[in-house]
């Protein structure tokens, strides 16, 4: 890296651009070695699918907004892998339904957390001073308080909605993302390249967007897995106290909670959208768990 | 890779197993029938009784003060703790002596005169007189945190006098026949002047029912020993205890873990499991409690009667039990309580139809409404899973008519404000009514909080102010039915139906009275040892 | 290290005030007030509602009401409950026992587990048991706190009738709440032990043990997890902050008198002092109890301690 400085500006771009790509493949690798990553991803991949083309797998209309007390709790059979729920719904429909909001509401959260948390995150590392501890104080602030009291809190006051429950998990995932980033900015920050850059004039918000912040992926890429299982479960835990998305929204937490009144007398209506949860969440995490050990060269043996 | 998704087949299999096996669906027929007589009767002499009775809770209490709180989980523990000056039996729907022996009214209905027992004395050892009354209706109007329906009902009357020590006299502002209704009520109870004036905040739990607040523990429990020196029977139980357990499946496995002897309330999908166990009892009843919907009658739904009795006439209320009471409901045909005095419904014999799923009267009133071409959407607000799966089945009722329904759901907090403000179109609430007619007003008298409609007729109201004031049963009732034909016919709300509530518990248990309206009497349960 | 101590918690200062701050403006923003839900339990008339909102002194712009609040807290006071009428302080008080025994059973389960998966995995890494034993802590973490909740009373409580299903009064009450809040904990714990023993498995040292012929038991227990517990005791310490802060769903599943229960339901019933009061109080008891590990560590690690003592600005 030292040397890159004195080299002219293009060849130091190319061979930066080789030893991404060559960091990348190596990565794969290793996450390719990982049997626990590679299950993870792929249900995530199989989850995106079924979210995406939910439309062409049920009819919406007919087995998920329609009332069809005539069918009413009936128990997992051939036609209904999943059974039906108090009001005739078709359990497996809504769940395959209910994928696009708890995976968007974990995406967009987890996306809110990102942004915002990178922001501050960098500004906090790069500047130092007292930029650093306004926003580190800020941050201790919004992190002693519980998540889950915060996001009652929130979605309370602000009313029940899809918005407000994404805003509310984004909020509280925001600290996580500063002080990663800025951990992993601070060990950048004072690297002799950065001071050449410096040098050459180049405009800090450049800098830190094209310079830093790629040398601090790795850390931010495992944080994003991970929250955007802990968003999936946070939105089901709102959503069991009745803080969720509003009905008549098959969200998987919604349906957990619906199904609460008939933990034993139809517990097909609390089994399958909790296996839903448990599923989507473990393959995120052990996705984020096998890329925090492919990144981290440390750990390689 | 291979192992883990072997694994992950291995816990779906065992997921799909377990959602086979033992399910199977509710029965879905509303059963409201009493399966065991509740009376108390006399304990036996050869029989050892279990110490403690312990009941589920299925609402928090938070005071043992009786004028603090008025909702029926607070009034059925000051039942116990203390007494009112007129009792009320529910199941007999009667008043009868309690701390007063007997009274009298003057003609105008203003002046009562209560002759009160001389032989009770309080939890403190103070004896009980009429200056202790006299304190009580001092105190409500005087004392810090005291509930605004207490204040209201202890300023209607103009004084409260002591003529010695075992005569009051309360003279009333207006004449009202309702006074002895009001005065059993458990948040009238009396308590004891020195024990209030010596502690200002927890005075107020001494009383002199057949049982001691010993513990209270705000949210969790409250534990009451039994009162040796109670002026009537004295219960043979020694302690009373009281577990607030929130979550109703919770609740019942406590009972089925002999954890607790009753469990109040228990979930409406639960009865099944509880009738097929042999050592439970279960006793399903309508309650008092009134799921209706309101127009705020201050916007376009205020205009348009025809929309309303369109929406009146298509719902179908069997349904609507059905999918958000698991079909534990009682249909409701008037805008008034179930038990309640004056209830009416037979509107074939004056001429108008029954609401209930109506289509073919709906499309003739909606053909008359302003939006019978265009269609119109409109925002059902409500609070609670159970309500929002209701609006769900009436969205789904009044699609054939053009009606879009969009479900609003609020908090409780937000419900009652938004409803206040009349910052709604229509509103999905429950109420429940005492046993007065003059209860109503409640819901049809403008400018009361809880008319939420915000309905004014002249004729309701005047109405309303006749029967207050009439002794004649026969005239009051007719006053009463007037009032429900005009609601029925103008609609500014709509009885949706009387939710079945119930109780629990262990099949030895014995002299506890299970009342339709939830404030149960356990002064006397006891369980054989 | 005392002066670390001191400036730590003097750094709660402004943190408590922030959080304050944040609560009791969102607060705010909710629709409806303690007066909306008292009408409507108590069935108010328009006047009374407006006499109620004078008492609590409603009726005054936020900024004025939020500095009231403050002003009386710095001199100690929390003021008062709406719903109960009783100091806030008692109120919290009287639940964060239950709250605390709560949080220690959880860390208690979360430890036990993650150094039972933790270990078998480091020993016998790569193997079919090593990724089970990893898989599993993460099934805990995926797993809905309430709803395991739920299966384990159906299980353990109904079906086997071994332990109480809720309510803290009776023996063994704990063990199922412990368990639900343990396990959503372990994930990150059996991980750090299982690397952390892998480390430590690796070096010299324990080489040298195992060829003087120590068992493989004593050099595993006695040897190696003593030099891996470091970073193990800092993460369960967390666990124990964590567990305070994430018990709210279990409370109100297995009705335990609990701090969280508390703070929920004062939200629903616009409880702004018992809200605001709680979270600040847990705020404290988190941070109090984060530096008493911190210390801790420094107690164990000599080499953290000769950082604090330069006073070292180090940590955050």
């Amino acid at each position: 890296m030292n040397n890159n400085t004195t080299e002219p500006r293009q060849l130091r771009k190319v061979s930066q651009k080789y030893t991404r790509q060559s960091q990348i493949a190596m990565v794969m690798h290793n996450l390719a070695k990982n049997k626990g990553a590679m299950a993870g991803l792929a249900i995530i991949v199989l989850l995106a699918l079924v979210a995406i083309f939910a439309d062409f797998l049920f009819d919406y209309e007919a087995e998920v907004a329609a009332v069809r007390l005539d069918r009413s709790l009936i128990a997992p059979c051939l036609q209904y892998p999943c059974g039906t729920d108090d009001l005739g719904r078709n359990i497996l429909a809504c769940i395959v339904h209910g994928a696009r909001y708890s995976l968007s509401v974990g995406l967009i959260a987890t996306l809110m957390g990102l942004i915002a948390g990178v922001f501050f995150g960098a500004i906090a590392g790069y500047y130092g001073g007292v930029l650093e501890d306004v926003i580190m104080r800020c941050n201790d602030i919004l992190s002693s308080i519980p998540a889950i009291l915060m996001g009652i809190v929130i979605v309370s006051a602000m009313g029940v909605s899809l918005p407000n429950l994404m805003l509310a998990i984004g909020i509280t995932s925001v600290p996580q993302f500063v002080r990663i980033t800025r951990a992993s900015v601070l060990t950048v920050r004072n690297q002799e390249y950065i001071e050449a850059l410096k040098a050459t004039g180049l405009s800090e918000a450049r800098i830190i967007g094209l310079h830093v912040l790629p040398n601090c992926l790795s850390p931010i890429i495992v944080q994003i897995t991970l929250r955007i299982g802990s968003a999936v479960i946070a939105a089901s835990s709102l959503s069991f106290l009745g803080l969720g998305v509003p009905a008549p929204a098959p969200e998987w937490g919604a349906m957990l909670s619906m199904g609460r009144q008939f933990i034993r007398t139809a517990s097909y209506m609390t089994i399958f959208p909790g296996m839903a949860i448990l599923i989507t969440v473990l393959a995120f995490n052990l996705l984020g768990d096998g890329l925090r050990d492919a990144l981290d060269p440390k750990l390689k043996k | 890779m291979k192992r883990i998704a072997l694994f992950m087949a291995l816990v779906m299999m065992l997921s799909l197993v377990v959602g086979c096996g033992g399910d199977k669906p509710t029965t879905s027929t509303p059963d409201a029938s009493t399966t065991k007589p509740s009376e108390v009767t006399p304990p036996a002499a050869d029989v050892k009784y279990e110490e403690t009775v312990v009941i589920g809770q299925n609402a928090k209490t938070t005071t043992t003060v009786p004028q603090n709180q008025t909702n029926i989980a607070h009034r059925m523990m000051f039942a116990l703790t203390h007494n009112t000056l007129v009792g009320y039996v529910e199941k007999a729907k009667e008043l009868k002596p309690e701390l007063a022996k007997e009274w009298k009214v003057s003609d105008d209905l203003k002046t009562w005169t209560f002759t009160l027992r001389d032989d009770v004395v309080f939890h403190n050892g103070e004896k009980f007189t009429a200056d202790d009354v006299v304190y009580t209706y001092e105190r409500a109007l005087s004392a810090e945190g005291v509930s605004g329906t207490v204040k209201s009902a202890y300023a209607a009357m103009e004084s409260v006098k002591a003529n010695g020590d075992y005569e009051v006299v309360i003279t009333l502002k207006e004449g009202n026949i309702d006074l002895l209704y009001t005065l059993s009520n458990e948040y009238m109870a009396i308590l004891n002047r020195e024990a209030c004036t010596a502690d200002a905040t927890n005075g107020g739990s001494i009383g002199t029912g057949a049982w001691i607040n010993k513990e209270f523990v705000s949210g969790d429990h409250t534990t009451l020993n039994v009162n040796e020196k109670y002026w009537a029977e004295v219960p043979v139980t020694k302690v009373l205890e009281f577990r607030y357990i929130s979550e109703g499946s919770a609740r019942l496995i406590a009972l089925e873990n002999e954890e607790i002897d009753v469990c109040q309330s228990p979930n409406n999908t639960e009865h099944a499991l509880i009738k097929a166990n042999k050592d439970l009892i279960l006793e399903a009843y309508p309650s008092s409690a009134l799921t209706y919907l309101s127009f705020n009658m201050d916007t376009f739904l205020g205009e348009d009667e025809n929309l309303r009795l369109a929406i009146a006439h298509a719902l179908n209320n069997d349904a609507i039990i059905q999918g958000a009471a698991s079909g534990f409901g009682t249909v409701a045909n008037s805008m008034w309580g179930i038990d309640q005095y004056g209830y009416f419904d037979a509107w074939e014999s004056v001429g108008q139809a029954t609401y209930n799923n109506n289509m073919e009267k709906a499309k003739e009133y909606m053909a008359k409404s302003k939006y019978a071409t265009t269609g119109v959407d409109i925002k059902f607000m409500t609070s609670t899973a159970w309500r929002v799966k209701a609006l769900q089945i009436m969205m789904d009722q009044l699609k054939p008519l053009g009606i879009n329904v969009i479900v609003d759901e609020v908090d409780a907090a937000g419900l009652t404000s938004r409803s206040n403000t009349g910052d709604f179109e229509v509103l999905m609430y429950s109420i429940t009514f005492t046993p007065a007619g003059s209860d109503v007003k409640r819901i049809f008298y403008p400018g009361s909080s809880t008319n939420n409609a915000n309905y004014n007729n002249a004729r309701v109201t005047e109405l309303l102010d006749l029967a207050g004031a009439e002794q004649d049963d026969a005239k009051r009732k007719g006053y009463y039915q007037e009032v429900q034909e005009i609601i029925h016919k103008e609609a500014p709300y709509i009885p949706l139906y009387y939710a079945n509530s119930g109780a629990a518990y262990d099949k030895n248990l014995e002299s506890a009275i299970f009342n339709n309206s939830g404030n149960h009497d356990y002064t006397y349960a006891r369980v054989p040892a | 290290m005392l002066r670390y101590a001191i400036r730590r918690l003097l750094q709660l200062i402004p943190v408590v005030i922030g959080v304050s701050f944040i609560i009791y403006f969102i607060m705010d923003l909710a629709p409806g007030d303690i007066v909306d839900i008292e009408a409507a339990e108590e069935g108010l008339t328009q006047e009374q509602m407006e006499e109620r909102r004078e008492e609590y002194g409603l009726n005054d712009n936020v900024v004025i009401r939020y500095a009231r609040y403050m002003f009386q807290f710095l001199q100690g006071d929390l003021g008062k409950s709406y719903t109960t009428k009783k100091p806030v302080l008692n109120e919290f008080m009287a639940k964060l026992p239950s709250t605390m025994k709560l949080a220690a059973a959880s860390a208690l389960v979360s430890v036990l587990l993650s150094l039972s998966l933790g270990i078998y995995g480091a020993l016998h890494r790569g193997s079919l048991g090593d990724n089970i034993a990893m898989v599993l802590s993460f099934v805990g973490l995926a797993i809905p706190n309430f709803w395991l909740g739920l299966m384990l009373i159906i299980v353990f409580s109904l079906k086997l009738g071994l332990l109480p299903s809720g309510g803290a009064t009776k023996a063994g009450a704990i063990i199922l709440p412990a368990i639900t809040v343990g396990t959503g904990l372990t994930a990150s714990l059996a991980r750090t032990t299982r690397s952390s023993m892998l480390d430590v498995l690796g070096q010299d040292y324990l080489r040298t043990e195992r060829a003087k012929g120590t068992p493989e038991r004593t050099v595993v227990l006695k040897y190696a997890l003593r030099n891996a517990l470091i970073p193990i005791i800092t993460i369960a310490g967390g666990q124990f902050a964590g567990a305070l802060g994430g018990s709210v769903l279990t409370e109100s599943v297995f009705s335990w008198p609990g701090v969280g229960r508390l703070i929920t339901e004062a939200v629903s019933a616009r409880d702004v002092p018992m809200v605001t009061g709680g979270i600040i109080l847990k705020t404290i008891i988190i941070g109090v109890i984060l530096l008493v590990i911190d210390l801790l560590y420094a107690v164990v690690d000599p080499r953290i301690k000769a950082r604090y003592s330069k006073g070292g600005k180090k940590r955050k």
